[in-house]
């Protein structure tokens, strides 16, 4: 067959017959709920059972803009973005290349930094209730050491965005370690041969070759974290027994959507919600995306 | 500056000794070929020069000083990697800076004299593109600007040309040369192909099962072999060796000792008498030419041999009386030693 001709009506139908399946399940399941939702956002009075509308407006968004609630849900959302990303990140980093440095057991330390990601959120959440526990957690154990008095950690107000920061770090850690050690990984050897008899002693070499050859994969990290930790809910829920936090201390743009949609049948305002996290998200990846241009070298 | 090995060896950590008795000199400023097929210990006495490996036994001088225990950055030498090693997400001014970069050389000078390389390797037009740009040869070239960078003792390349297409490899062994020559700098390659060390060497060191064969100028490895290994490498077509039974008396009363084989350059073999040469009965299949080259396959007995200066006028499929140049026969005993002619001691 020759390549170089222009594509018959014939071949363009079969095309499109092999892209069909997946784009009637795309169009069903991701594109038809986007656009319904976002409609959704505008619908101020509307019944969800009968799908009827019976005004449009921008009320919705008026009621997030003056919600006191809504604002501090982003802005936790927000300490809990900064708060886990960058720590996230140079955490498993270092972990990694630590990990890449030994021989023996590396396989048995990368099973164990992996499980968190193989286990149950829920599970997870029990242990670190106890941890977190005023008189008998681990935790307040450890610190009891460097002088620190029991921190109440969920149940004071002041602490339970910091208690739930850590719990979303550690969580992450073993995935991102894991593609940290393939990227780790995929950077020639002779690089470093090449480097070293150029003169860079261990931290040179990390900052001149292993920063800028991993960094298309710390870049994807990056962009899943902070799309991970701006969705964050599930933590929330089950570290706080289906509550956000003392007083509300845990409230995130998520965790608000679901109070509105499930709890308080607000469906216009949650999809609201969903409308701002949405660009919330959008601005932030855009903005990475602008820096990889300039930093990520593939 | 001059490299010297005293009686270095490597063994392995499993036990097994690598090189044995390495004992030779650089002389400063020459270009020398390490020359050896996979396995004889060409990048392992690289590496040794270059510290990236260190010696068991033995000492290894730079100069005056007893190197033998420095590393590789502390003995300052240079070295250009077989693949390259460039640094991929900079630029081949960032790439020739880096060593600089890392001696804390200050910003101007360090790019002026980067500069300086990149001109000296004519990569001048190249300087903000990134390796993966570039071809091999002009990759080839930003290596060894970033290999001078720093002014090394001593310049290394493993396999310098292997990753090369025919053509440029014959470009950038030419390239080398004049670059040595031009900086001066003692240099040491490694390659696997004769015709490559013997086009661009000053002197070539024959490596074989971790043994140094033959250390020599180039010339004196094709004319004057030391033993059967050397002449059998050295030479496009590879040695004829024929068992000495297959000669007369005669024959092997011209040397000096007993002799088992006898070898014989295919360009040695004729059927028109130049030179001093003895005499074969030979059978001549068939002559091919090939451009400016003849290739003519012969048999002597029941052994093949080839010879290129056999010309089209000789018959084909007959016994004939054919010549092999007495500079070009070389008698080895039993153990491959080169046996010398009788009366001909040196």
């Amino acid at each position: 067959m020759m390549n170089n001709q222009k594509p018959t009506w014939k071949q363009t139908l079969k095309g499109w017959l092999y892209v069909l399946p997946m784009l009637i399940i795309v169009a069903i399941f991701s594109l038809y709920p986007i656009v319904s939702s976002l409609a959704m956002s505008f619908y101020t009075q509307y019944n969800f059972f009968t799908n009827q509308v019976m005004a449009l407006g921008f009320d919705n968004f008026k009621y997030l803009w003056e919600d006191p609630l809504f604002h501090s849900a982003v802005a936790n959302t927000l300490i809990f973005v900064v708060g886990v990303v960058p720590l996230e990140i140079v955490i498993s980093l270092t972990v990694a290349v630590l990990l890449n440095q030994i021989k023996v057991l590396a396989g048995f330390f990368r099973t164990i930094y992996f499980l968190p990601f193989v286990t149950s959120i829920v599970a997870i959440s029990m242990v670190w209730k106890w941890i977190y526990n005023k008189d008998a957690g681990l935790l307040n154990y450890f610190l009891s050491f460097v002088g620190i008095h029991p921190i109440d950690w969920l149940n004071d107000p002041t602490w339970a965005l910091p208690a739930l920061i850590i719990l979303a770090i550690w969580k992450s850690l073993g995935f991102n370690i894991m593609l940290f050690l393939v990227a780790l990984n995929n950077v020639d050897k002779r690089l470093y041969s090449a480097a070293t008899l150029d003169g860079a002693n261990a931290w040179e070499r990390f900052l001149h070759v292993t920063v800028p050859m991993i960094s298309p994969m710390t870049f994807l990290i990056a962009v899943n974290a902070v799309i991970g930790s701006f969705k964050v809910f599930d933590e929330i829920f089950s570290l706080f027994g289906g509550q956000a936090g003392p007083g509300n201390a845990a409230m995130t743009v998520v965790f608000y959507l679901y109070r509105m949609f499930y709890e308080q049948n607000k469906y216009g305002i949650a999809a609201a919600a969903g409308v701002v996290l949405f660009f919330m998200i959008l601005i932030v990846t855009l903005l990475q995306t602008w820096f990889s241009k300039k930093h990520v070298h593939y | 500056m001059e490299v010297k090995f005293n009686h270095v060896t490597l063994t392995y950590p499993n036990g097994v000794e690598v090189l044995h008795d390495m004992d030779f000199d650089i002389t400063d400023g020459q270009l020398v070929a390490l020359l050896g097929p996979s396995g004889g210990g060409k990048s392992t006495t690289l590496n040794l020069i270059s510290g990236l490996l260190s010696a068991t036994s033995g000492n290894i001088y730079f100069g005056d000083k007893d190197v033998t225990k420095q590393d590789a950055l502390g003995r300052g030498v240079g070295m250009v990697f077989q693949n390259y090693a460039l640094y991929p997400h900079m630029t081949v001014l960032d790439n020739i800076i880096f060593p600089m970069k890392m001696a804390k050389v200050d910003k101007s000078t360090r790019k002026q004299r980067a500069l300086e390389l990149a001109q000296l390797v004519r990569v001048s037009d190249q300087i903000n593109k990134k390796p993966s740009d570039l071809s091999g040869g002009q990759q080839q070239r930003v290596a060894i600007a970033r290999a001078l960078a720093k002014s090394p003792n001593i310049l290394l390349l493993d396999e310098p040309l292997s990753n090369l297409d025919a053509r440029l490899r014959v470009e950038m062994r030419e390239e080398i040369r004049r670059i040595q020559k031009e900086t001066g700098v003692t240099t040491v390659f490694v390659t696997h192909d004769q015709s490559e060390a013997m086009h661009v060497a000053d002197k070539i060191m024959l490596l074989n099962d971790g043994r140094i064969q033959q250390y020599d100028a180039p010339q004196s490895l094709y004319e004057n072999p030391n033993n059967q290994f050397v002449a059998n490498f050295i030479g496009e077509p590879a040695l004829n060796v024929v068992p000495a039974d297959q000669f007369d008396d005669e024959v092997r009363q011209l040397f000096d000792g007993d002799v088992a084989t006898i070898g014989i350059r295919a360009e040695a073999l004729t059927n028109e008498v130049k030179a001093p040469a003895i005499k074969m009965q030979a059978v001549v299949h068939e002559v091919l030419s090939f451009g400016r080259d003849r290739q003519a396959a012969i048999s002597v007995g029941s052994h093949q041999l080839v010879a290129t200066e056999v010309t089209t006028a000789a018959p084909l499929e007959q016994e004939t009386t054919l010549f092999a140049a007495l500079s070009g026969v070389y008698a080895f005993d039993q153990s491959g030693q080169r046996l010398p002619l009788r009366g001909d001691h040196a």
